[in-house]
C-alpha cells in the first residue's frame, strides 16, 4: 500500500539526511522502523505525511507512493484525505484543548458529521480511559494517557495506514505494554502501522516485518522474528549478549564488527 | 444634600456607560488583534489601519454608493445595516488579502521581521486612505444620530445601545466560533501548526480566516469609533484607537480573547473615569488619554504576561 523507493531528503539544503530510503508496507501489516538517534526514521516520517517543509527539508530523489497514487508531492491535507495519519513523535496533543476538542481537531477533514460520530464512538470504545476524561484539559493528563490521546486523534481520520513515531517515549514499561496492546488491536481491526521505534524489543515483537536504518540508509530488513533473533539487532538495539558486560572501548570494537557496513 | 447625591449618582452612571462605550470599542479592535495574534503569530501593527479603512469603507458604500438606497426605498436602520453588512464583507476580503499578499510569504520567518511587515503595511493602508478622505471626515450616515434615550439618572446615545448590542453579539459569535470545526481547527493551529496540519487542517486557510474575522472585528471598532458621541465620521486619525487599544490587548494577555474583552472593558471604564473625577488641576486636562498606559504598567508590574495571557507567549 505504501512504497518508499529510493528516497533522499535533504535539510536546508545542504543537510543530507535520507541517501535512498526504500522501504514497504503492506495492506494490514504492522512495519517496525528501527534504527539510532539521528538514523532518519523521523525524517522517513515527515517525508511520507508531507511536514518537511516546516523544518526546511525537501525530498530532492526517489518517491512515495501509497494506494497506486505518486503522493511525493502532495499537500499534506490531501495525504490525510487520503488515509495516511501520523502520530508525531513526543505526541503534541493540544494540551490547552480538552481531550473532546483534541479529537474534534483529529475529525477535522471529516466534514459529515455521521462519520465524525462513527469514527468518535469507535474511538471511545477502543480507549474507554479517555471516555472517562472527556471534558478534562489535555495537557493535565498523564504521559500515557496523552499518548493514547494522541493516537486516539489520529484515528479519528480513519486512516488506512497510521504512523506511530516513538509511541513509547519516556513511557513507563507498563504503559510500554498497553500502548503494544493498542497497536496490535489497531491492526486488528484493518489499519496498517507503520512504527518507528527505539525500543526495538516492543517493536518487533509486534510487527510482521522491519526495517533497521542507520546514517539515513536502510541497512537492514527481515520478517520481525528474524531480526529479533539476529545477532547485531541483538548486541545493538536489544542490548543482548551472553555473559560478559563490556566497556565502551569494546563497544567501539564491536560496532565496527557490523556486518553489513562493511 | 439629597440633589447633591443624586448629582454624584447620576455622574458615575454617565462615567460607567461612557466607560463601558469606550471599553467595547477597545474590546473590539483587541478581539481582532489577539485573534490574529493567537492564529497567526502576527504583531499585527495594521490594526488601526484595518479599523480606518474598514470604516471609510462603511462611509463610501452607506453615502457615495449610496447602497442599497439607490435601488430599494428600506427603512434606515434597515438599509444601512445592508451597507454595513457589505462592508464588512468588503473588509474581510480586504484582510484576506493583506494577508495573502504580505504576510504569507513571512510565515516562518522571525515574529520581529514580520512585525516590521505590518508596519509598512500600516503605512500604505493610511496613506491610502489619508489621500482620498481627505482633510474632512466621512460620515457614518448611520441612522441614529445624535439621538439618545434620558433614564433619569443617565441619558444614553442611542448609538451606545446600538454599540453594546452588537459587541455583545460579537462576542458571542466569537465565542462560538471557537467551538466549532473551524474555530477549533484554529485553535489547534494556533497552539501547535505543524501538529495542526497533520491532522490535516489547511493552516493557509486558517491564516485567512483569521484576517478576515480580525478585520471585520477592527470595522466594527472603527465604524463606532466614528459616530455619535465620539465623533462625526471617519477622520484619518481613527487609527489612534488602536493605540489606546493596545494597553487593553497587553493588559488581558497578548493571546487570550477573553483578556482582550476584559483588558478592553477595564481600560475604558478607567480612562472614562479619569475623565470625569481626575480633574484637579494638578492632573492637567487630558489627563484620561494617558491612563490607559498607566494602568497597562501597574498591570505589568504585578502580572507580565497580562492578565490571561499564556506565560510563555513570546514578548515583542
Amino acid at each position: 500500500m505504501l512504497e518508499v523507493s529510493n528516497l533522499e531528503v535533504v535539510y536546508k539544503d545542504v543537510v543530507l539526511v535520507l541517501r535512498g530510503v526504500s522501504l514497504e508496507a503492506p495492506e494490514r501489516s504492522i512495519v517496525a522502523l528501527l534504527g539510532a538517534n539521528g538514523a532518519g526514521k523521523t525524517t522517513t516520517a515527515r517525508a511520507i505525511t508531507g511536514l518537511l517543509d516546516v523544518h526546511e527539508g525537501d525530498v530532492t530523489k526517489g518517491s512515495i507512493r501509497f494506494a497506486g497514487r505518486d503522493i511525493t508531492r502532495m499537500l499534506p491535507s490531501e495525504r490525510v484525505r487520503m488515509g495516511i495519519s501520523q502520530v508525531m513523535e513526543g505526541r503534541r496533543i493540544f494540551a490547552e484543548m480538552t481531550v473532546d476538542e483534541n479529537l474534534a481537531a483529529g475529525a477535522y477533514i471529516n466534514r459529515d458529521r455521521n462519520a465524525s460520530r462513527k469514527s468518535y464512538d469507535r474511538v471511545m470504545a477502543l480507549f474507554p480511559t479517555l471516555a472517562d476524561r472527556r471534558t478534562q484539559v489535555a495537557g493535565y493528563m498523564s504521559g500515557g494517557e496523552q499518548q493514547v490521546l494522541a493516537i486516539a486523534r489520529a484515528l479519528m481520520q480513519s486512516p488506512k495506514l497510521v504512523i506511530l513515531d516513538e509511541p513509547s517515549l519516556g513511557l513507563a514499561p507498563r504503559l510500554v505494554e498497553l500502548i503494544a496492546e493498542v497497536i496490535v488491536e489497531i491492526n486488528r481491526q484493518g489499519t496498517a502501522v507503520l512504527l518507528i521505534e527505539q525500543n526495538a524489543h516492543m517493536a518487533l515483537s509486534i510487527a510482521n516485518h522491519g526495517y533497521v536504518m542507520e546514517n539515513g540508509k536502510v541497512v537492514m530488513e527481515g520478517v520481525a522474528e528474524k531480526l529479533l533473533a539476529d545477532e547485531d539487532v541483538q548486541e545493538f538495539y536489544l542490548g543482548l549478549r551472553a555473559g560478559e558486560r563490556k566497556s565502551f572501548r569494546e563497544v567501539k570494537h564491536y560496532k565496527r564488527r557490523k556486518r553489513w557496513l562493511s | 444634600m439629597e440633589i447633591l447625591a443624586q448629582a454624584e449618582y447620576s455622574q458615575l452612571a454617565g462615567t460607567i456607560v461612557s466607560g463601558l462605550s469606550l471599553g467595547t470599542i477597545y474590546a473590539l479592535l483587541a478581539m481582532g488583534f489577539v485573534i490574529i495574534f493567537k492564529a497567526t503569530q502576527v504583531v499585527n501593527f495594521a490594526h488601526g489601519a484595518l479599523a480606518t479603512l474598514g470604516a471609510f469603507i462603511t462611509a463610501g458604500v452607506a453615502v457615495e454608493l449610496n447602497f442599497p438606497g439607490r435601488f430599494l426605498d428600506l427603512p434606515p436602520l434597515l438599509g444601512w445595516s445592508i451597507s454595513v453588512v457589505t462592508a464588512l464583507v468588503l473588509s474581510a476580503l480586504m484582510g484576506i488579502l493583506l494577508e495573502r499578499v504580505f504576510l504569507r510569504p513571512m510565515v516562518g520567518e522571525d515574529l520581529f521581521s514580520v512585525a516590521i511587515v505590518t508596519l509598512g503595511m500600516n503605512v500604505i493602508l493610511m496613506t491610502i486612505v489619508t489621500d482620498y478622505i481627505g482633510p474632512d471626515p466621512r460620515s457614518m450616515a448611520d441612522p441614529w444620530g445624535d439621538a439618545s434615550v434620558d433614564l433619569g439618572f443617565v441619558i444614553i446615545a442611542h448609538t451606545e445601545i446600538a454599540q453594546f448590542l452588537v459587541a455583545a453579539a460579537l462576542v458571542v459569535l466569537v465565542g462560538v466560533f471557537f467551538r466549532s470545526r473551524t474555530g477549533i481547527a484554529m485553535r489547534a493551529t494556533a497552539f501547535d501548526q505543524e501538529a495542526a496540519r497533520a491532522q490535516g487542517v489547511n493552516v493557509g486557510a486558517i491564516f485567512a480566516i483569521a484576517w478576515a474575522i480580525g478585520a471585520v472585528l477592527a470595522t466594527v471598532g472603527g465604524i463606532f469609533g466614528s459616530v455619535y458621541p465620539r465623533r462625526i465620521g471617519v477622520f484619518p486619525d481613527t487609527a489612534f484607537l488602536v493605540f489606546r487599544a493596545f494597553p487593553a490587548i497587553i493588559l488581558g494577555g497578548l493571546d487570550s480573547v477573553k483578556g482582550a474583552v476584559v483588558g478592553g472593558l477595564s481600560v475604558g471604564l478607567a480612562e472614562a473615569a479619569a475623565g470625569s473625577y481626575l480633574n484637579h488641576p494638578l492632573f492637567g486636562t487630558g489627563f484620561s488619554g494617558i491612563v490607559p498606559y498607566l494602568v497597562m504598567m501597574i498591570v505589568l508590574f504585578i502580572r507580565p504576561y497580562g492578565i490571561f495571557g499564556t506565560a510563555e507567549v513570546r514578548r515583542v
